[in-house]
């Protein structure tokens, strides 16, 4: 197992990063678009699961330790320095989720990369998501509502995960 | 008179108010905050930004919509057939306050910097290491690139009959791979070039970080604000 990045690896991380960064400013639209005909739910189920991709997607790609986390991280770092209104919150809540992500692969020590791991680390990082989101709508929406998200968020994101494995593993 | 402020520390200014507005709970401190903060933000970026202004007065909009819908405590006044309850009020304002000093972060540094010489100065001046501030620095560049590959790809959707914006899952499939396909190939050539290049070679010019009078003006309103919320506020 490599531990160290070579330029090439950093190069891949910055079109990952890149590419989600671009992505996230894109998903809002769709997001909001479901949420407004079917509801927070439904938008939750169809659209979370983008946010929490980059990890998965990274980890697939370069297959290293770290790889999740960076890939998860660097993608919300170029989120928040785009003028958005959600600003460096963007940072804070892609740390955590890869964070979350990068536990997955780690506790099987970096020796498996496949389908499974990535549903895993598309799924976890809901967690800290809705967490965090308890953290800024905490006194709006109350408890049984952020369970129900936190549920539907998983869901979202096992499903993204699983098409960050496929589409990485298609193009490797 | 253009105003220069060290980008590292308006980028740590920034970060730092974001993490207020998760931590606080309380009004005062939040209302104090978030009011001077956005007075600050709208003086120095109203000129640039008015869209993304008008944006964030739509998502407040939004929020009101969500506090009516579920907030809960005891209806206070009717509007028709809509109760307002105690918790709605006071769950906008709280919600809407978090969401202005998280705004007013981005306008201030945008407004006072951009992410090439903030790249910079964590490099030079905080030992950002070198293989971060290479990604990041080429992540920025890539942006604009995806996003033009982006319109390119909305367009062929668009004459396929397609949707031009992916809303399932199998749409973000097929959005996807031709972007990471083209930005992969890209990535392993840079990647190339910037090795033979002598990248793993080059070293990073450090030097010190020599704060300037207004620097030491937003450290200490930073300092003031954080005392503020501690006094004032309910942390968590």
């Amino acid at each position: 197992m490599k531990l160290d990045y070579t330029t090439v690896d950093l190069a891949i991380l910055a079109v990952v990063a890149a590419l989600f960064g671009a992505v996230f400013a894109v998903a809002w639209t769709p997001y909001y678009a479901i949420k407004a005909l079917g509801g927070k739910p439904v938008a939750v189920l169809l659209t979370y699961g983008i946010w929490y991709m980059a990890a998965p997607l990274a980890a697939t790609l370069l297959k290293k330790p770290g790889s999740a986390l960076l890939g998860e991280t660097l993608a919300g770092l170029i989120e928040s320095l785009i003028p958005q209104i959600g600003g460096f919150s963007s940072l804070i809540y892609a740390f955590f989720q890869g964070l979350f992500s990068e536990i997955v692969y780690a506790s099987s020590r970096y020796k498996k990369f496949g389908s499974l791991q990535a549903v895993t680390a598309g799924a976890l990082p809901a967690i800290p998501s809705i967490l965090l989101d308890i953290f800024l709508w905490g006194s709006v929406y109350p408890l049984e509502v952020f369970v129900m998200l936190l549920v539907l968020a998983a869901a979202s994101g096992a499903i993204y995960g699983f098409i960050a494995y496929n589409v990485a593993k298609r193009l490797r | 008179m253009k105003v220069r402020v060290n980008p590292s520390i308006l980028f740590f200014y920034g970060l730092a108010l974001t993490i207020l507005a998760f931590i606080l709970g309380s009004l005062k401190p939040l209302a104090i905050l978030a009011s001077v903060n956005l007075a600050v933000g709208l003086a120095l970026g109203f000129k640039r930004y008015k869209s993304l202004i008008a944006a964030f007065l739509l998502s407040l909009a939004g929020v009101a919509v969500n506090a009516l819908i579920f907030a809960g405590g005891e209806p206070i006044y009717y509007v028709g057939p809509v109760a307002i309850r105690s918790g709605t009020v006071r769950g906008f304002i709280e919600v809407s306050l978090k969401l202005a000093l998280m705004f007013s972060a981005t306008l201030i540094f945008s407004s006072l910097t951009n992410p090439r010489e903030l790249l910079k100065s964590l490099e030079s001046e905080l030992g950002l290491p070198k293989q971060v501030s290479f990604t990041v620095s080429l992540s920025l560049r890539l942006l604009r690139i995806f996003e033009s590959d982006i319109s390119e790809i909305q367009a062929i959707r668009r004459s396929r009959g397609l949707r031009v914006a992916p809303l399932t899952p199998s749409d973000w499939d097929s959005f996807l791979s031709p972007l990471l396909s083209l930005g992969l190939e890209r990535g392993r050539w840079i990647g190339i070039a910037a090795e033979l290049r002598g990248f793993s070679l080059r070293k990073t010019k450090k030097t010190c970080l020599k704060p300037s009078f207004l620097d030491f003006l937003l450290l200490i309103l930073l300092l003031v604000e954080v005392l503020i919320s501690l006094i004032f506020g309910n942390v968590f």
